[in-house]
């Protein structure tokens, strides 16, 4: 299991230097709330690819995606008290900051035009988590974070892997399109109760596959 | 099993669902009860829960957002009071419609320089910093007026048309009522005649039938299975006295079903009708009938 380090790289304070911020991301955070913009910049460049992307496979439109993400980092900053470190590690609380706002962005869309919904999402979500987006090296990542990042990502992914099909489905439809059961159920055409229990199923497993990881992402 | 029974270790599969969002609202309340309770071992399940759901996302792989979106927080990080150095009443919340906000972007940029250097030390002070708070507090007013404007706009335009649409839904269905009231009034007046009008040869299928209010001096007209009056032809229902002086009662058109329905006041000179008549006449009407007529009743000479 990773562990993050508390450890300092002496030339972060060197502001003379532009090089990335090796502080961890809970120093960072902490940094945030004394407001600290440098902490706000570290946060940004570690991790705004991986909100973008969440945004983007929420949203399936760049302009509207960087716009939420721009408005993520924004309330990080605005509303810093509202982060508590013993609720879990910052990445998955930034990015459940970032699943939020784009969620709420998208049913907005959505109720602005409702013609373009849940039918084009069950089409679109069978390219897999993955594969709509385009990649990128996170940019200026402390080697730490970097690591750890990456080490996370593919944990999950295996562990998102071991689903059936149709459970990943109907969990990605969940999660990141933000349809209802009934209409992650509609849009499939399958009967609701057997939406709920392949999400049901889906989330134990993917639960019970992560077991043991638990500690680092919850605490990292 | 109903969740309030559950053990704890039951509970930490439903927190899955609960930290995802898919449990119904009765499951959600009695587990919320329950953490509200201070359960730790439900509150640790709960974090367990939420972490894997939280790094779902690591499936994705990052995506660079513009150079434009960094330089614009930045600039917003620069210009914009933060929550916490607001005052809680009245101010402006992360959550208010990014309209405002980015009204409040363009309201501030020109006024407020962005910092020298954006790796400057946190809480430096600058001999231009006395400035920020009132600057501060002008793009807060700024936001706090754009707010009220903006935000609910587009929503407040909807509701405005929306509730248009219901007032003129409630004109209509008042008028329906009140006709149908009237109509209830009518057959229900002892002062009320009730004429029936036959199809004559040329629309044997047709039907009349007058509701004839005495008190009000008023014909109540409805026709049925009458076809279609022929292009540049209308129907006109006409008053025929004893003395077989034809006195029109106007002209009507029917529906796709053949029905059509008249309300006629009675001329104050007309005395007495012995019949009603419908014939069809050029688009406009006839000052006297000319064409043939399609539904005839005689009425018998009672009152006026």
């Amino acid at each position: 299991m990773y562990v993050h380090s508390e450890t300092r790289v002496g030339f972060a304070t060197d502001e003379k230097r532009i090089v990335p911020d090796s502080r961890d991301d809970r120093t960072l955070m902490n940094g945030l709330a004394e407001g600290d913009t440098r902490a706000l910049q570290a946060l940004f460049d570690r991790h705004s690819g991986q909100v973008m992307a969440l945004c983007l496979r929420i949203l399936r439109d760049r302009a509207r995606a960087e716009e939420v993400t721009g408005d993520v980092f924004w309330e990080l900053w605005d509303r810093a008290d509202r982060y508590r470190p013993d609720r879990g590690a910052p990445l998955a609380y930034v990015l459940t900051v970032a699943r939020s706002r784009a969620i709420d962005r998208l049913r907005s869309a959505r109720r602005e035009d409702p013609t373009g919904s849940a039918a084009d999402v069950a089409e679109g979500s069978a390219d897999g988590a993955g594969a709509a987006v385009g990649g990128m090296a996170m940019r200026d990542a402390g080697p730490f974070e970097s690591a750890a990042t990456s080490e996370l990502s593919g944990r999950v992914r295996r562990a998102l892997a071991g689903l059936s099909e149709a459970e990943r489905r109907a969990v990605e439809m969940s999660f990141f399109d933000g349809l209802s059961h009934g209409e992650i159920a509609s849009a499939l055409s399958e009967p609701l109760g057997t939406i709920k229990s392949r999400i049901r199923q889906g989330l134990l497993r993917l639960r019970d596959a992560l077991a043991g990881e638990y500690g680092t992402m919850g605490t990292a | 099993m109903s969740p309030e029974r559950m053990t704890c270790d039951e509970r930490r599969d439903r927190l899955m669902l609960y930290a995802a969002d898919a449990l119904d609202s009765a499951e959600r309340a009695v587990l919320a009860a329950h953490l509200a309770s201070g359960c730790p071992r439900c509150a640790g399940s709960l974090a367990e829960a939420e972490a894997v759901i939280a790094h779902l996302p690591m499936t994705l792989e990052p995506v660079a957002p513009a150079a434009a979106v960094r330089e614009a927080l930045l600039r917003r990080v620069a210009t914009e009071p933060r929550a916490a150095a607001r005052p809680a009443a009245g101010r402006p919340t992360a959550e208010r419609p990014d309209t405002a906000r980015a009204a409040a972007d363009r309201a501030a940029t020109p006024v407020i320089p962005m910092p020298a250097s954006s790796d400057r030390g946190p809480r430096q002070r600058t001999s231009r910093d006395w400035l920020r708070p009132a600057l501060a507090a002008v793009a807060a007013a700024l936001v706090t007026t754009v707010a009220l404007e903006v935000p609910g706009a587009r929503a407040r335009r909807e509701l405005l048309a929306h509730v248009a649409d219901q007032d003129r839904e409630i004109t209509r269905l008042r008028s329906a009522v009140e006709a149908s009231a009237e109509t209830v009034r009518v057959l229900r007046s002892p002062a009320v005649r009730v004429v029936s009008l036959s199809g004559t040869e040329t629309q044997p299928q047709a039907a009349g039938r007058v509701f004839w209010d005495t008190s009000r001096r008023t014909w109540h007209f409805y026709a049925a299975s009458l076809k279609a009056p022929g292009p540049g032809r209308t129907y006109q229902l006409w008053f025929i006295t004893p003395k077989q002086e034809k006195i029109s009662a106007g002209t009507f058109d029917v529906d796709a079903q053949g029905e059509a329905s008249v309300e006629v006041t009675l001329p104050p000179d007309l005395d007495a009708i012995a019949v009603a008549a419908v014939t069809d006449e050029p688009a406009g009407g006839s000052p006297q009938p000319t064409g043939s007529i399609h539904l005839a009743g005689a009425i018998a000479q009672k009152s006026s």
